[in-house]
């Protein structure tokens, strides 16, 4: 059943309108004098929050080598299952393996940065680099030599999510083992 | 059967049964490093240690893989001596472990990674410099990472237990000991990749198995080695299409726990082969790729001219001790029904050496895994048998199963066939077989194929494909059904079950079996020594 309600009646000035519109056109004025949100991009870019999860690239040690060991660590940690690896063996006496190929499918990436947080050898990393075009699907999938160009391109770049991951984890590190009390039962 | 207690808990097992083995039946695992179920026990590693009551009431710490089950023992494997031991023992093995997992190879099926897991402590209290001795080449299938090695000793006794050649040994004392060979005497002997198997930690690898993909991608398909008679069960693990490694599968009646490295690494030679993608049909004396229906017409129209010729048994018909019971059960079927009772032959390659371990492990002369059970369902003459009656020019024709990489024609053999007025061949490759040819189609490689073979020994054993044949190549079985639909004979359906059962209706010895009987372990043919005319 339904309630019939009564409507209440309107003022004359709200019946005009007018003090509405008005008060409306006010804060649209307001709006001039403040500053502005919109961005002239491409222009102008924008500054990405340090850990931001963009293109990803292989990072390279003191020596300028490539820093994975093809443990496939990133590969088994990818939701999406787009990281393509294949192991060899290294002439480098300091390390048994590297990748032979390296492959993201970037179509297929998701971002979640879990192959960083995934990578025993701060390895691999996420860079600001959010301008991701291509004009072929196969273009979009990244081998080693593009993503060890990547990290030529964004080395200079400060706060990449495997920086920010590593610092993170530092701060959470347990003290040396030979500081720990002793567990018990010995 | 005896009655024991663990951890208050009343069992009954075998009597003089080894106590890991007994807890593993019963679900109970103990962990352990230097026992295997193939080798003495050793009670080297110190792992394994449980507590036993040695005295009424008392209990003592005692190795379980030296223990022999009597009845009335009582254990603990919880008891707060035993976890202690366990997490000392890991800590121990840890100290000069360089934690390479990220990139060993045996990452995935460690022992030491699993038990680091249940028992170790998650961080290290060793400060010191760890020892760092480089790695060796030790033979010819063989490396070692002597880093990685926690002195189990299963690889030295292996030597000196199963191939009784000794060539390993343990050099140093103390936290200084490592695996070697003797100066000069590398470990190269017939079973030796096994070691790499045994080692539970990444220690011992094959070169071959280096850096390859994570062990957790593969798909693992248990069939049998094609490499010889005595027919090893063994798993493949394959990935995208490709056999990467081959591992020995426990069968207590043919090969234990072992393979023999020529068997384990005969999958590149199959796999390595220049295959077949399409039908072969001799035009103007060279042969060109055909479509399957123009080499089916072709094959057709040239075995019905040779039939159609003088003579009762015009028609051969070859079989492969390459191929499975089933394929050389339909080539007969084949032969007697639609090309009149020919003559029946078995294609082989030469023998090889034999071998047999100080345990008793048998590598066979016969390189091929299935000869017996060809000449079972073939009733088979010697190849001579064929050979005279293409020379006496009683046999015109002949329909050869082929389908062996390591087959080469000798000059008679090759003398004979090109005297053939027709041939018709299934095989892999362009073999010199394939190169006689009038009409070659393209069948499978044993890894390809699904049925059973069986062994020296008699005994019928299951062979599953690990991937199907290359899109243009198909299972020799149906090639041979199509032929026989063109010729009006039905030879039954495509389930290869279907075809053992009328085997086993129809051939000495193999009367029952079925592929349940049969298993992952295999079914002993009924009569003793080979049967050697088949039934029908």
């Amino acid at each position: 059943m339904a309630i019939i309600v009564e409507a209440r009646k309107m003022t004359l000035a709200e019946r005009l309108y007018l003090p509405a519109v008005i008060k409306g056109m006010l804060l649209t004025l307001a709006h001039l004098f403040r500053k502005k949100v919109t961005m002239q991009y491409p222009e102008v870019q924008k500054v990405l929050p340090p850990g931001y999860r963009g293109a990803h690239r292989l990072n390279k040690d003191e020596q300028d080598r490539i820093k994975c060991v093809a443990c496939e660590m990133c590969a088994v940690a990818c939701p999406a299952d787009c990281i393509t690896i294949e192991g060899m063996e290294t002439e480098w006496n300091d390390r048994e393996k590297i990748p032979r190929t390296f492959q993201i499918d970037m179509l297929r990436c998701i971002f979640c940065g879990m192959c960083v947080e995934a990578c025993p050898e701060d390895a691999i990393d996420m860079t600001d680099d959010i301008e991701l075009v291509a004009t072929s699907r196969e273009e979009m999938i990244w081998d080693r030599e593009r993503l060890l160009k990547n990290y030529d391109e964004t080395k200079d770049q400060e706060g990449t999510l495997g920086q920010v991951l590593r610092k993170s984890r530092e701060a959470f590190t347990r003290p040396r083992g030979d500081q720990l009390p002793d567990p018990g039962g010995h | 059967m005896a009655t024991i207690t663990i951890d208050e808990q009343q069992y009954t097992v075998e009597e003089g049964r080894n106590l890991i083995d007994a807890a593993a039946d019963l679900g109970i695992d103990i962990p352990h490093f230097c026992y295997h179920p193939g080798l003495a026990p050793d009670g080297n590693c110190r792992m394994c240690l449980t507590e036993m009551e040695i005295r009424p009431g008392q209990f003592g710490i005692v190795t379980s893989c030296t223990i022999r089950i009597k009845d009335g023992m009582n254990f603990r494997f919880n008891s707060p001596a035993v976890l202690d031991n366990r997490k000392g023992i890991m800590e121990f093995l840890l100290i000069n472990h360089p934690l390479d997992c990220p990139w060993c190879d045996q990452a995935g099926e460690c022992k030491l990674q699993d038990h680091s897991f249940d028992h170790g402590r998650g961080h290290s209290r060793f400060v010191e410099t760890k020892r760092v001795p480089p790695k060796k080449d030790l033979g010819p299938h063989i490396t070692l990472y002597t880093t990685r090695c926690i002195l189990c000793q299963r690889c030295t006794r292996f030597c000196d237990e199963i191939t009784g050649t000794s060539e390993l040994g343990v050099v140093q004392m103390g936290s200084k000991s490592e695996i070697a060979t003797f100066e000069g005497v590398p470990l190269d002997n017939r079973m030796s990749a096994n070691v790499a198997d045994i080692c539970p930690v990444g220690a011992l690898v094959t070169k071959d198995f280096l850096y390859k993909p994570r062990i957790w991608h593969y798909d693992k398909v248990d069939t049998l080695c094609p490499g010889c008679a005595t027919g090893c069960n063994t798993t493949l693990e394959v990935l995208h299409q490709k056999i990467y490694r081959t591992k020995p599968r426990h069968n207590e009646a043919v090969n234990g726990y072992w393979m023999c490295d020529e068997g384990r690494f005969c999958y590149h030679g199959w796999q390595d082969a220049d295959r077949l993608q399409a039908p072969l049909k001799r035009v103007d004396g060279e042969l060109r790729q055909v479509t399957w229906p123009d080499a089916m017409d072709a094959a057709v129209s040239g075995i019905q001219a040779v039939l159609a010729g003088e003579g009762d048994s015009a028609m051969g018909v070859v079989g492969s001790s390459m191929a499975t019971n089933e394929e050389n059960y339909l080539l007969r079927r084949l032969g007697a029904e639609a090309f009149g009772s020919p003559r029946t032959g078995l294609d082989r390659k030469p023998d090889g050496e034999a071998w047999t371990s100080k345990s008793g492990f048998h590598i066979d002369a016969d390189k091929t895994p299935n000869t017996r059970g060809a000449r079972d369902m073939l009733g088979a003459g010697s190849p001579e048998d064929i050979l005279r009656g293409i020379g006496d020019g009683t046999i015109r024709g002949l329909y050869v199963l082929g389908g062996d990489i390591g087959r080469t024609l000798s000059s008679e053999e090759t003398d004979a066939f090109s005297k053939l007025e027709f041939l018709v061949v299934h095989d892999v490759h362009r073999s010199d077989l394939a190169e006689l040819a009038d009409v070659v189609f393209p069948g499978a490689i044993p890894f390809e194929k699904n049925g059973t073979m069986t062994n020296a020994q008699g005994r019928v054993q299951r062979l599953s494909p690990a991937f199907p044949p290359p899109s243009g190549a198909r299972e020799d079985g149906a090639i041979l059904r199509y032929v026989g639909q063109r010729m009006g004979v039905d030879l039954g359906g495509t389930d290869p079950a279907g075809v053992l059962e009328e085997i086993a209706g129809n051939v000495d010895g193999y009367a029952g079996l079925t592929y349940d009987l049969i298993g992952d372990q295999g079914a002993m043919t009924g009569g003793e020594g080979p049967s050697e005319a088949a039934g029908g």
